[in-house]
């Protein structure tokens, strides 16, 4: 059977067959024809007018988007990172030990080519510390603390942080660029999930110690058991030993310790 | 000269339908010898005057029909010829060389076709754009009423053409006006065969709307 009877063509399609297949072959131009025999046997032909073939639509639409997103992409990479921890000042006669090195407390520019995100950081009993994350948070390392120091949270993502504190006391002001971040401040006794407040943690060897001036931190003990929210002006002690949590108000002593940093910390933030 | 000119044209007008319709060029008798395209391989100048002799005709008419019009067409054919002679030395001496330069021809045309859509011009012709394309009377020849008529008939036909879209006109006149079988047309256009019968079907019933009074 050939394509003819295949095709099952209605009268109409068939008359309209028909005609094409009457069409008469265009006879070319003579001179034309002539003229293109003899560059052709001759070698000597040239390409015609012939339009190029239009980029596809993949390269016209696709690739230029895709440009455009891997340009924005390398342009949120290279603006998501903020800058790491500045010395705001050292305090005491003591000295700081960033990754082993030990400077003096109040060498702020050698403590400053030592700092970096991720640092392990111990304060003898007689320095402390103020360190600035530029317009995200500062923090203040009480004489004897150890600390290893948060990442900056990125402007776009990576906004998922984390520090650790051994021993000692940390105090935290955020800042205008720290809303959307989340910041776990994780002891061997739990977790003070942080997103934005004026906070304070302590430990020692025997307790953790989480107090919230404003805002609200989230709880957790080691093991992941969440303990709820600490509101402003309260406290949460968690016990190495184990024993029940005391959930009660901060020390008039140490909220005025903490709104004295907070006043030190307006003047690094601005008004 | 110019008459004979015409009086050839007259006559290619008047051809007999032995050459038109089905096996309007499956006459093989200028099919080139193997021979002589081994010959064209080494771009030999007799060899490659006969394989234009052999194909000029065929592919000019098909891409004037593709196109609608006869500069266009010219380009596309000079081109066609470049590329052959670019790659002569690639012919395949133990097959008919016309299935090569069809497709050749029908590339360029759909490269044409691209690249105009792309410039957002209009892809169809209008019928004073391809009125030089029908059967066209000599100008010192006493026109017939049939003549006429003919002439008519292939400017709607080539109008109507132009007004399908150029994946449906190309099936069409490869099928009608090439004579090609479906399989033949699948692998020139790059399509499945159950497409292009699709295509020629919708190609045939959208001719028979554009062609409506014309084909009763």
């Amino acid at each position: 059977m050939n394509d003819d009877v295949r095709d099952n063509l209605t009268p109409v399609q068939q008359r309209a067959r028909d005609t094409v297949r009457g069409l008469s072959r265009p006879v070319a131009d003579v001179e034309f024809r002539a003229r293109l025999r003899t560059e052709f046997t001759t070698g000597t032909i040239q390409g015609g007018r012939v339009l190029r073939p239009p980029r596809s639509v993949w390269r016209r639409t696709a690739m230029p988007t895709l440009a455009v997103a891997a340009a924005l992409a390398l342009l949120m990479v290279v603006t998501n990172r903020r800058p790491g921890p500045v010395p705001l000042g050292g305090g005491g006669p003591g000295t700081v030990t960033v990754d082993g090195q030990t400077v003096p407390a109040n060498r702020p520019e050698a403590l400053a080519r030592l700092l970096h995100p991720g640092a392990r950081v111990t304060l003898s009993d007689d320095a402390e510390l103020d360190l600035h994350y530029p317009g995200v948070m500062v923090w203040r390392l009480e004489p004897g603390t150890t600390a290893v120091l948060p990442p900056a949270p990125g402007r776009w993502y990576g906004k998922a942080l984390e520090c650790r504190l051994e021993k000692g006391e940390l105090g935290l002001r955020t800042g205008p660029g720290f809303p959307g971040a989340r910041l776990a401040i994780v002891t061997a006794e739990g977790r003070a999930i942080v997103t934005g407040t004026l906070v304070s943690v302590y430990r020692d060897d025997a307790v953790t110690c989480v107090c919230v001036v404003e805002g609200a931190v989230v709880m957790e003990t080691a093991s992941g058991e969440v303990l709820g929210n600490i509101e402003a002006g309260r406290r949460r002690v968690l016990f190495r030993d184990g024993s029940e949590p005391l959930h009660d108000a901060i020390a008039p002593p140490h909220q005025a310790h903490l709104q004295a940093f907070d006043g030190a910390c307006g003047n690094v933030f601005g008004p | 000269m110019d008459t004979l000119r015409a009086i050839d044209r007259y006559q290619t007008m008047k051809t007999p339908d032995a050459a038109r319709g089905p096996g309007r060029d499956r006459d093989r008798s200028d099919v080139p010898s193997r021979e002589t395209l081994r010959r064209v391989r080494a771009r030999d100048p007799e060899a490659l005057a006969a394989l234009f002799e052999y194909g000029f005709d065929r592919i000019y008419g098909l891409a004037a029909r593709m196109l609608g019009n006869r500069e266009q067409a010219q380009d596309v054919i000079q081109e066609v010829f470049l590329r052959v002679h670019r790659s002569a030395h690639r012919l395949d001496a133990e097959r008919e060389p016309l299935p090569w330069l069809r497709q050749i021809t029908v590339n360029l045309c759909r490269d044409l076709w691209r690249s105009a859509g792309a410039r957002g011009d209009r892809q169809t012709v209008s019928l004073d754009e391809h009125a030089d394309l029908g059967a066209t009377l000599p100008s010192d020849a006493a026109p017939t009423d049939a003549a006429v008529l003919a002439t008519e008939r292939e400017r709607l036909v080539q109008h109507a053409l132009g007004e399908l879209p150029p994946q449906l006109r190309e099936v069409v006149l490869l099928r009608d006006y090439e004579t090609l079988e479906h399989d033949q047309i699948a692998a020139l256009v790059g399509a499945s065969g159950a497409a292009v019968r699709k295509r020629y079907s919708r190609a045939l019933a959208r001719l028979s709307e554009l062609l409506e009074g014309e084909l009763r």
